[in-house]
């Protein structure tokens, strides 16, 4: 019973996770950056500016500052897409939730898992992995 | 091991429960639609370009970008005619890969050299000055979703459906639409939907095509329909045209003013020749027609024109085939000889094993069925050909005219004349089964012809024909099977070879003198052998028959449209009528003058033990051939018993 719980617990995590992306976050040139919540977001170049526009307002970013843009799902570029890069401690759990182990980091894991999917958390980020 | 992670973001069942967030970037008419969970980092690079997914935007041609919600399909297009413009929607997977380009409401999409994932454009709306071209080099499939499209200005093609792409392409006429493709009278298009590689049509819709220039439908290789319903509604050229080979599995095909032949399938590769038939038609150029299942219907009027034309061989299994030509007879300077229409015509053999054919040709020379090579005919085939036209021969020079005597034929060499014969093949024919029936009108109009042998062995045929019903150039077998023939003006069954009857039934019905019921070639050499089976004869057999295995008996003395019954020693074997009635019959105006037989025409009968035959039977029951000049099967009461002679070898 236990073990059913904590799987519906971790499939509803990944829906969470895996359904915001509620932000737009760009990074300018030098590293800062600044998530704009995605609802209602229009974006319109308007000579050298890009115009953000949502639901609290518009904002205009110099497109010549601008490095990059990418969705985000707190706002925040930790853990984002990265989970597989970062060299930090990992979950990992079947798709029923039972947890195969932690481990130091994801290459760690993949050499221990034989293939299948699987559900991998690092705490803030929860994602599916193929192993192939 | 070498381990390979992917990740899966919305694999599982439960993710379509997602709010997908979508970034729309829109360049003109066109939205590129990047979901969020795939979009990854979007670089800027020097505040004039934006990078998703590999595509790269001019931000100064962007004209707006948004982020919603909506659902994004990996690998498709959504193309959406409206009057004088198009709205086109591309996954943001596939941006990368393609460039769009719009002229009104004419549309390009061109993919890249590195496509290798298959795309399905569908096509929906609709405008009266439209165009929808593709290219690339991977496999695509095209689906019609309610689109109406007329191509006016023929501005990438002028075709109204262009795919330039030499892999296969799908074409599904979404399940329950109609569409409607009118192609452009000023383009150079080789079809109004044209294809260069390969189509397979599938799904329960319906496409109408207008074909203004040329063919309809162009596939510049292999064609299969299965499921799909086709209106060629006109056509300069071919309804259908296409190499490789043509396979219908089932739906629907329709042909209607077509200004050449209905359906044309040639070998693309005309230097390297046939590949013959391959294992599930993998790489075939062949030719061929293949036709399983469905409903062709086809009348084409052009001189010459052919319902369906194969370079290769025809093999039908199935389907009902309504094909019907009209037009008359041309002179091919080429190849130096007369032409006439057909509405099954193969440069290869022809095989039919089933399926039903009503085919009719009413023009000059026009024929049912013709074929270069063989001709064989099997299971539940259900054949049925009507000519009427006259002959057609050609002068010297190729001035075409129409004779309506079989006798002024004897007068022009065999490529200067061209007969409305029902059936008409230059190899052998054997006829394993199905039933055939044969009916021409014209003169010349023989009803079953090869230039080679004839064998049947089994199957029922029936041919009423103007002149030989059924003819050989070479030897006949009859082994099997029912044979009801009658030749109104030459023989019923003629050999130019050796005539062989060894079973089955033959009721043959031959012209006066001189011609005969069944004829052998004796001044060449050949003879009539009759050693098994049944036989009726009204009208002589060929002088010097060789008899065995039964006996042959006659009567000089027979009347017009009575049931006779037919006798093996005491077992019924069938009841028949004749059309017509001796010379000695007597009685009103029978006898040798108008409704009866020739002065030395004779009731010929044949049968394994001893024949014998009552008149004026009463006949119940059982099944009527012949246009109900034949019963088999069926019971008998009545009747006298008619006297009759043995046969001689010596001749009568």
């Amino acid at each position: 019973m236990k073990k059913l719980l904590f799987a519906m617990a971790v499939c509803c995590a990944v829906m969470v996770q895996a359904a915001a992306y509620s932000y737009l976050v760009f990074t300018n040139t030098g590293g800062t950056t600044t998530g704009f919540n995605v609802s209602n977001l229009t974006l319109t170049v308007n000579g050298s500016n890009l115009q953000v526009t949502n639901d609290e307002g518009t904002v205009n970013l110099v497109l010549t500052d601008l490095a990059s843009m990418q969705f985000s799902n707190d706002g925040s570029l930790e853990g984002i897409g990265n989970i597989l890069e970062a060299d930090k401690p990992i979950d990992i759990y079947t798709p029923l939730g039972a947890k195969m182990g932690h481990f130091n980091n994801l290459m760690e894991a993949v050499g221990s898992l034989d293939k299948g999917l699987y559900v991998i958390s690092n705490g803030s980020v929860t994602q599916k992995i193929v192993i192939q | 091991m070498r381990r390979i992670i992917g990740l899966v973001i919305s694999g599982l069942a439960f993710s379509g429960l997602l709010c997908a967030q979508t970034l729309n970037v829109q360049v003109g008419n066109v939205t590129y639609r990047f979901p969020a969970e795939q979009a990854g980092v979007m670089p800027f690079e020097n505040g004039t370009t934006l990078t998703v997914m590999g595509k790269e935007f001019a931000l100064t041609d962007i004209g707006n970008m948004y982020v919603d919600e909506t659902a994004v399909t990996d690998n498709s297009v959504q193309v959406v005619f409206s009057n004088d413009k198009t709205d086109v929607t591309v996954a943001g997977n596939i941006a990368k890969l393609l460039t769009v380009s719009q002229n009104g409401a004419h549309v390009k999409i061109a993919q890249s050299a590195d496509t290798d994932v298959e795309i399905t454009y569908t096509l929906s709306g609709s405008s009266a000055d439209g165009g929808f071209y593709t290219e690339g080099a991977y496999k695509a499939t095209v689906e019609l979703d309610n689109l109406s499209l007329t191509n006016v200005s023929a501005v990438y093609s002028g075709a109204a459906v262009h795919v330039q792409n030499g892999k296969r392409i799908k074409v599904k006429p979404l399940n329950g639409t109609t569409n409607t493709l009118v192609d452009a009278v000023s383009g150079t298009q080789k079809g109004c939907l044209y294809v260069k590689g390969h189509i397979e049509f599938a799904q329960k819709g319906t496409l109408n095509i207008t074909g203004n220039v040329k063919h309809g439908i162009k596939a510049g290789e292999y064609f299969t329909i299965k499921n799909s319903t086709i209106n060629i509604v006109s056509s300069v050229g071919d309804g259908i045209n296409c190499e490789q080979y043509f396979l219908m599995e089932s739906g629907t095909i329709a042909l209607n003013h077509v200004g050449d032949d209905g359906i044309q399938c040639d070998i693309e590769d005309t230097e390297a020749g046939s590949t013959g038939i391959t294992t599930d038609h993998e790489d075939e150029d062949t030719g061929n027609v293949y036709i399983s299942g469905g409903n062709v219907s086809c009348a084409v009027t052009a001189d010459a024109a052919k319902c369906i034309k194969s370079e290769g061989d025809m093999y039908i299994t199935g389907g009902t085939l309504t094909l019907s030509t009209s037009g008359g007879g041309v002179w091919d300077e080429t190849n130096v000889k007369t032409k006439a229409s057909s509405c099954i015509s193969a440069d290869g053999n022809i095989a039919i094993s089933g399926g039903t054919l009503n085919l009719t040709s009413t023009g000059a020379g026009g024929k049912g069925i013709s074929g270069d090579g063989t001709f064989t005919v099997s299971g539940e085939a259900e054949i049925t050909v009507t000519t009427s036209g006259q002959a057609v021969v050609a002068s010297s020079n190729g001035t075409l005219s129409i004779v309506s005597n079989s006798r002024t034929l004897d007068n022009y060499q065999s490529d200067y004349k061209c007969s409305p014969k029902g059936i008409k093949i230059d190899g052998d024919i054997i006829i394993d089964g199905g039933t055939i029936t044969v009916t021409t009108t014209g003169a010349g109009g023989e009803g079953i012809e090869s230039k080679n042998t004839l064998t049947v062995n089994g199957g029922h045929i029936t041919v009423n024909a103007f002149d030989d019903g059924i003819n050989s150039s070479s030897h006949m077998y009859i082994n099997g099977g029912y044979i009801f023939v009658k030749g109104s003006n030459n023989d019923a069954m003629d050999a130019n070879g050796n005539m062989y009857i060894k079973g089955g039934l033959v009721y043959a019905i031959g012209a006066t003198n001189p011609e005969v019921a069944l004829d052998a070639n004796t001044e060449g050499g050949y003879k009539l052998y009759i050693s098994g089976g049944t036989i009726i004869a009204v009208g002589n057999l060929e002088g010097g028959a060789q008899i065995s295995g039964g006996t042959c008996k006659y009567t000089t003395s027979w009347t017009a449209q009575s049931w006779y019954a037919l006798y093996n020693g005491s077992d019924l074997v069938a009841a028949f009528k004749t059309p017509t009635k001796s010379s000695s019959s007597g009685g009103g105006p029978g006898g040798g003058g108008p409704g009866g037989g020739g002065s030395s025409q004779k009731l010929v009968v044949y049968t394994s033990s001893t024949p014998a035959l009552k008149s004026g039977v009463t006949v119940a029951d059982g099944t009527e051939y012949f246009g109900g000049m034949a019963n088999i099967g069926c019971t008998v009461s009545g009747g006298s018993n008619v006297s009759l002679t043995n046969y001689s070898n010596n001749g009568w």
